[in-house]
């Protein structure tokens, strides 16, 4: 295989994939023409391009799922920041989202072996079905130029046996920034989310691949809401040649509203002509939580599991930084460390290191978690502590043993929590001896009477000795100060004689903790469990005040409507059920978090992990698992919420009524748009109507649809928006994350759209809808 | 005289022409002999080949396959608990003979002899246990008797516990949303498919079963099969995922070198009704009520059981409120002429019972003289909000029967008495809190003395909505009887179970030395009031929970006329307890420690052998002011308390000499 290495040429202009990439290098580009036979690797078939005589291509079919042998495996590939790849692939058997193939490119540094490994699914119609077609793909290796070895090779995903899949590939074509001349490589900041009127820090590596030294300036940029940008700072630069330099820059944001922004840095020459430019979101609020939209992880993402690195205890230190980086380049703000403490609401940290943490399961450092705290504490995260709820094992032993009367029983006389185990127990009083082997199991649980002053007071303290670690809130799970009747005090007397009364007491002991805590310690926030609409039919003043001031309200039985059996189970249901109760909890005071469908992995199929994730953002909800794509151009949708928190999880929004007046959406094909119409009032005061659009799902009920069948894109949706409080809007928005046409990457964006006046009303055209995008009228 | 005969004869005739032949084929597969048999009723083969299982029934009612035809699926497959799934009896060759093949009766007879060996696991106690199975065939039968009987070797005693698994598919293929398990509790029946398990969870071992039947039906083709044992033998009723298998766990059997065990099963094909309200031998009761608030109707099936009821069978019908228990409303009575594999349904209306949930006394009348009327209880939900038999906090049962109470015979040596072997053997139930009497630190004590004390100890385990249990148990009364004291800690009666009770009371009469421990499971919380093993404890107490008193942290106050409370221990600090049992002591007994007007510690010798029981009365929990004095679970000299109390009631009185 011989293929065109290193040729510098200038692409002017041309702009990539949404970067700011204004030349770039070609290091690689294969066509496959010089191979000789009728196989490459044993597997894939060379045949010629019967369109272009004389032309070589690669020919792969599905056999079986896993990876094959690589068609390219290249080195000495000279790399820094954001590389482009182009492959020109034509395929049949695709369909439009449902996972089939992915091209895996693995770039391994050949100084230190590290992998950085890199998917991209192929789909229609991007990839070309009877013509080849040029695919576009960035990925981004670290900011400081070194070499790499590059494999590319075919992916296949668990596909029914039998199906007929194939893949040709004509040419691969590998590019970088460098065009001789100064370019950066990585914006970074200091902090995902920062405190209003705190400073930021910008870090911009740039690298000057010239011979000659430069002279220029970095501007930065704070854009934000949909369409205001201003200058924060010019920065004069000096390079020498071949320097790879880390500019730090602090500026001030000059804003101090909560929102969601991207810092742009402008490199540019002593001529004041920009020749490079990237970018990075950042956010500004009191409190991190509320701007957690961001996922951990698209379909192309290829560890899926890095979430683990932070929890569980195999996990090597060096994996665990790894971990770290990786959330924070994912914009994480708020992070919660599950289960992970040794006796809970009887102890959370441990009197000895390492310890049996984790609900029993597994040994785990306590130097580990301080070493996260701090690092998500300095990133501008909010980083929470789960509570389960009980007290549990040794602590909880020995606070039994000394305080029977604060914990409560059930009508047997058990201690509330119905579990001990004494083998487990002596078990545990072995676990210095070489031949302990862990059970697994907590030994004890039992649950503290919130009724009783002195477990407010020991609970309160629980919560300041999280602090001390660096915890700055907690999110309840099992048991949040509830009671209930069937409940008795160690003496035989029921806690509550019915649910009204234990509402009442509910609410009254969340409150009493909150404010012990908030007393001496403001900022600690809470969340909480049991937050659907079915499970607080009956206590309506504790779900008040558990949304009361920003609780974290996670409303998990959402995670089993996809059974049959739920009346959730149509898509319609689903969707009128999540975005209206996130409008609830929202004007409660509460941030919405709504549990994914299925557990684990989630739905089965991408189609309904697509649609959990446009009703989840629609609804105000945050999430780690809004679904991504790019390759089938849906984009980053929890990008939206982040970006432009106004429109998505601005305090002020409103759901209006499916009735309401003001907005009208015309289209030839189906689309769903008329009970996910909000009102709001931005943080500019400026009044605005948003209207959700979606294509609607192929399928009307949620894992009825193992192909991922999407609808067509709807085309050219006539929007009318009509006089709102006596005025009509001024200013029309599209804000999406999908991709503006078929075929293309997604795009997070706002784009301006013009306005016609007609009969009266303020009319709009949406040239092409594929999955989901949002029409903002603002009414100034 | 004639005229007689020949109408016998017609009646004969009838007989046979009704009651089809059993027909037996015997086949090869895989080189393996295996048995078809035919009945009017059903189609099977029994395959010795395959761990002696039935690998294929069908009911020629509903004509479907009910078992998959793969390994490790088939109806009485055979194990012993103490293996891990499946067990070595498992799709392994059974030794098979033909006993009988008459038209009439068609009997087949397999066994297997356990090796006590299964892949790595080594399980010696059950080597060399045999297990006898034998199928019964019977024509105008429409099911199966199962005969199992497992033997002890001549040359040892074995401690075993059966269990006997039912893998099929109702319907003929498996359903997870529609086909069900259903098992006799005092909640209820309790009925689940493969999803949705509701708030009670899966409930896969059921402990609170009052009958000993299960079953496993389609709903959509009201097809299935039933299994009727007997209930006094069990341990759960077991269901795998919710409505994959029905599965009976015996419980626990000690058997004396050469003795045997028989478990009965009854196997008989279901059809055209979709649930089970009440089975036995002789009749099976399927349903459904419609109303709510104390008003509705009841259609009741009934079908014939294994032994086809000759004559009418009626239900008499009662009705309650759970709200109003003591306001029973007549319904009425149903009677079923005939039964057959159909059903037979009849209807029945209940007026201003009350509010819901109800619940709905039948007493089953067979008009023969020769079979007892029996009683079931079934539980309406109606327009009670919280459904599923479950109060408010979602846990506990808003109704629950009482527990039919099993008849037990247990096999026991001839020799009942203590073995008295020489040296000092303790058993030690640790339960909840248990450790903080410290029994260890005085048996250490004593191992200074003897250092060939043995020192058992089982732990107690709450399993939640299971209740407590206990990791291991001297089921064989030849270790049991070796033990010169049991230290007795917070476990529950219902977790010893009958067996256990029965033991312990033998363990009583045989002159065994006990010490009663207090504390948040012991006494009132542990139901054992109920038992025949507390009758022998020196205390009566509360059969009821929240039978502590709160002293505030009063003073202990010995006997020091008592050598136990003296001996080597030094009174003279305040010695102080927080909690003690609401107790009364039994004429008879000795004070030997108070704490005001409450016993702390109370001692008798009882029974026919001299028994020695001391009950500690105080709780080793709570905390109590400094200015009082030192909790006793905190005093130095309490181990040597401890001590004093295991050389008593061990009788070693030798100790205070």
């Amino acid at each position: 295989m011989r293929s065109t290495n290193i040729i510098s040429f200038l692409a002017g202009g041309c702009i990539l994939l949404g970067s700011f990439q204004l030349h770039s290098k070609t290091l690689l580009s294969e066509d496959f023409n010089n191979l000789r036979g009728s196989k490459h690797q044993g597997y894939i078939l060379v045949e010629p391009n019967a369109a272009k005589p004389g032309d070589k291509v690669l020919h792969f079919s599905y056999s079986k799922p896993g990876f094959n042998a690589p068609f390219i495996n290249y080195g000495n590939l000279k790399l820094a920041g954001k590389v482009d790849i182009v492959m020109t692939i034509k395929a049949t058997g695709l369909t439009t989202l449902k996972q089939a193939v992915k091209i895996r490119f693995d770039f391994r540094n050949q100084k230190t072996g590290k992998h950085y490994i890199f998917h991209k699914s192929l789909y229609y119609p991007a990839v070309g079905k009877d013509t080849f077609k040029d695919i576009d793909y960035t990925v981004k290796l670290p900011p400081v130029p070194a070499e790499y070895t590059l494999a590319v090779l075919p992916f296949w995903q668990n596909l029914n046996p039998g199906t007929k899949l194939d893949v040709w590939v004509d040419k691969v074509v590998v590019k970088d920034r460098d065009n001789g001349v100064p370019y950066i490589t990585k914006v970074q900041l200091n902090k995902n989310c920062y405190y209003p009127g705190e400073e930021p820090k910008a870090s911009i590596t740039v690298v000057n691949p010239a011979k000659s030294s430069f002279s220029g300036a970095i501007d930065l940029y704070v854009e934000s809401g949909l369409d205001s940008s201003r200058k924060v700072k010019a920065e004069a630069v000096k390079m020498m040649p071949d320097e790879v330099k880390v500019f730090e820059i602090k500026f001030d944001i000059k804003d101090k509203r909560e929102l969601g922004h991207s810092l742009v840095a402008e490199l540019k020459n002593i001529a004041d002509k920009e020749i490079s430019k990237d970018s990075r979101y950042f956010v500004v609020g009191k409190d991190a939580r509320f701007f957690q939209t961001m996922n951990f992880y698209g379909i192309d993402t290829a560890d899926q599991m890095v979430q683990f690195r932070l929890f569980i205890a195999p996990t090597s230190e060096s994996e665990m930084n790894d971990a770290l980086d990786y959330m924070f380049d994912q914009m994480t703000t708020r992070i919660e460390l599950f289960s992970w403490s040794w006796c809970e609401l009887a102890g959370f940290i441990p009197p000895e290191d390492p310890f049996i943490g984790s609900e029993g399961s597994w040994w785990s450092s306590l130097k580990r978690y301080q070493h996260m705290i701090d690092y998500k504490n300095s990133h501008g995260y909010k980083t929470v502590s789960y509570v389960q709820g009980h007290a549990w094992s040794e602590a909880a032993y020995r606070l039994y043993q000394k305080h029977p009367e604060w914990f409560i029983y059930d009508r047997s006389g058990t201690p509330a929590g119905n579990y001990y185990n004494m083998k487990d127990r002596n078990n545990y009083k072995l676990r210095h001896g070489d031949n302990f082997v862990l059970h697994k199991n907590r030994y004890f649980y039992g649950l503290l009477n919130p009724l009783v002053p002195e477990c407010r007071e020991w609970i309160a303290n629980q919560f300041f000795e999280l602090h001390k670690m660096g915890f700055t809130g907690v999110r309840w799970d099992v048991w949040s100060m509830e009671v209930k009747p069937g409940w008795y005090d160690m003496m035989g007397n029921e806690l509550v004689k019915n649910w009204k009364e234990a509402d009442q007491k509910t609410a009254e002991s969340i409150q009493a903790i909150k404010k012990m805590v908030n007393a001496k310690i403001p900022d600690f926030t809470w969340g909480y469990n049991y937050g659907a609409p079915e499970e607080n039919e009956n206590i309506p003043m504790t779900l008040d005040e558990k949304c009361r001031d920003n609780g974290w309200i996670l409303d998990e039985t959402t995670c089993a409507y996809q059974l049959k059996t739920s009346p959730f189970h149509i898509w319609e249901k689903y969707r009128d059920r999540i975005v209206g109760w996130g409008d609830v909890v929202r004007k409660k005071g509460g941030i919405y978090n709504p549990f994914k469908i299925g557990r684990g992995q989630g739905s089965k199929y991408d189609v309904d992990r697509m649609y959990v994730g446009i009703f989840q953002v629609i609804s105000g909800g945050r999430s780690y698992y809004h679904y991504e794509n790019n390759a089938a151009g849906f984009g980053r949708i929890g990008a939206l919420p982040f970006r432009f928190s106004d429109i998505y999880i601005g305090r002020n929004l409103s759901l209006l009524p499916q009735n309401q007046k003001y907005i009208k959406v015309y289209s030839k094909q189906p689309l769903w748009w008329d009970t996910m119409v909000h009102e709001n009032v931005n943080s500019d005061g400026v009044k605005q109507l948003i209207v959700h659009m979606a294509n609607p799902p192929h399928v009307e009920e949620l894992e009825e649809n193992p192909e991922s069948i999407m609808n067509p894109p709807v085309k050219n949706i006539k929007v009318t928006a009509g006089k709102y409080k006596g005025e009509l809007p001024t200013k029309a928005y599209i804000v999406t994350a999908e991709a503006l046409k078929a075929g293309e990457n997604g795009k997070t964006q706002s784009v301006p759209l013009t306005i016609k006046k007609v009969n009266g009303l303020a009319e709009i055209t949406v040239p092409e809808l594929i999955y989901y995008k949002a029409v903002v009228f603002e009414y100034k | 005289m004639r005229k007689n005969f020949v109408i016998l004869g017609i009646i004969a005739c009838s007989i046979m022409t009704v009651e089809a032949a059993v027909v037996l084929t015997q086949k090869t597969v895989d080189g393996q002999t295996a048995y078809d048999v035919s009945t009017e009723r059903y189609n099977l083969t029994a395959s010795p080949a395959r761990g002696g299982m039935i690998t294929a029934f069908e009911d020629k009612l509903d004509k479907k396959q009910l078992v998959i035809q793969k390994k490790f699926n088939g109806l009485f497959m055979d194990h012993l608990q103490c293996q891990y799934w499946p067990g070595e009896a498992a799709e392994v060759p059974y030794s098979h003979k033909l006993v009988k093949n008459t038209p009439e009766e068609v009997i087949i007879e397999l066994a297997f002899t356990f090796a006590g060996k299964f892949h790595t696991g080594l399980n010696p106690e059950i080597k060399d246990i045999k297990l006898t199975k034998k199928f019964i065939f019977k024509a105008g039968h429409p099911g199966v008797i199962c005969q199992v009987t497992i033997s002890a070797p001549q040359s040892k005693s074995v401690l075993f516990a059966y269990w006997q698994q039912q893998i099929l598919i109702a319907g003929g293929q498996y359903d997870q949303a529609d086909d069900f398990s259903f098992r006799p509790t005092t909640r209820g029946v309790i009925k689940k498919s493969g999803t949705n398990f509701g708030y009670m969870g899966i409930e896969e071992f059921l402990k609170d079963y009052n009958d000993g039947w299960s079953a496993i039906i389609d709903r959509k083709t009201k097809s299935g099969l039933l299994f009727i044992t007997d209930y006094n033998e069990l341990r759960t009723l077991y269901c795998c995922a919710g409505n994959k298998t029905v599965e009976m766990f015996y419980r626990p059997t000690y058997l004396p070198a050469g003795k045997s065990q028989t478990y009965t099963t009854y196997m008989v094909p279901i059809y055209g009704v979709d649930n089970i309200l009440s089975a036995n031998e002789n009749v099976i009761l399927s349903g459904d009520i419609n109303g709510h608030h104390g008003n509705g109707t009841i259609a009741l099936s009934a079908l014939e059981s294994y032994n086809t009821a000759k004559g009418p069978v009626s239900v008499d019908l009662k009705a309650f409120s759970v709200e109003t228990p003591d306001k029973v409303v007549k319904v009425g009575k149903v009677t079923f002429d005939k039964l057959s594999g159909h059903p037979n349904i009849k209807k029945i209306s209940f007026k201003n019972v009350g509010k819901d949930p109800l619940v709905f006394g039948c007493n089953v009348d067979y008009s023969n003289p020769k079979t007892a009327a029996t009683d079931f209880e079934i539980f309406h939900v109606g327009s009670y909000k919280w459904g599923e038999n479950i109060n408010t906090d979602m846990a506990t049962p808003v109704y629950q029967s009482k527990r039919k109470q099993p008849v037990i015979k247990l096999q026991k040596p001839a020799n009942m008495g203590l073995r008295n072997i020489g040296m000092t053997q303790v058993w030690f139930i640790d339960g909840l809190l248990d450790d903080y009497y410290k029994v260890m630190d005085g048996l250490r004590q004593e191992t200074v003395v003897r250092p060939a004390t043995v020192r058992d100890i089982s732990f107690v385990i709450n399993r939640g909505g299971f209740g407590l249990k206990l990791d291991s148990f001297p089921y064989d009364y030849e270790k049991l009887l070796k033990y010169d004291t049991i230290v007795f800690g917070g476990i529950s009666l219902d977790a010893l179970g009958i067996v256990g009770d029965e033991m312990l009371t033998d363990y009583m009469k045989a002159g065994g030395g006990m010490i009663v421990l207090g504390g948040p499971a012991a006494y009132g919380f542990s139901g054992m009031e109920e038992s025949t093993t507390a009758k022998y404890w020196p205390v009566e107490f509360s059969r009821k929970p929240f039978d502590l008193i709160d002293t505030k942290g009063a003073v202990i106050t010995p006997d020091l006329n008592s050598e136990v409370m003296k001996s080597a221990v030094d009174w003279n600090n305040k010695i102080t307890v927080r909690y003690v049992h609401n107790v009364k002591v039994k004429p008879g007994a000795e004070v030997l420690a108070r704490v005001g007007k409450y016993p702390f510690i109370v001692a008798w010798n009882h029974g026919p052998r001299n028994a020695r029981v001391v009950c500690i009365l105080g709780a080793a929990m709570g905390s109590v002011d400094k200015s009082k004095g030192t909790p006793f679970w905190n005093w130095s000299d309490w181990p040597y308390v401890m001590r004093n109390l295991l050389w008593w009631t061990s009788k070693q009185d030798n100790r205070f000499k």
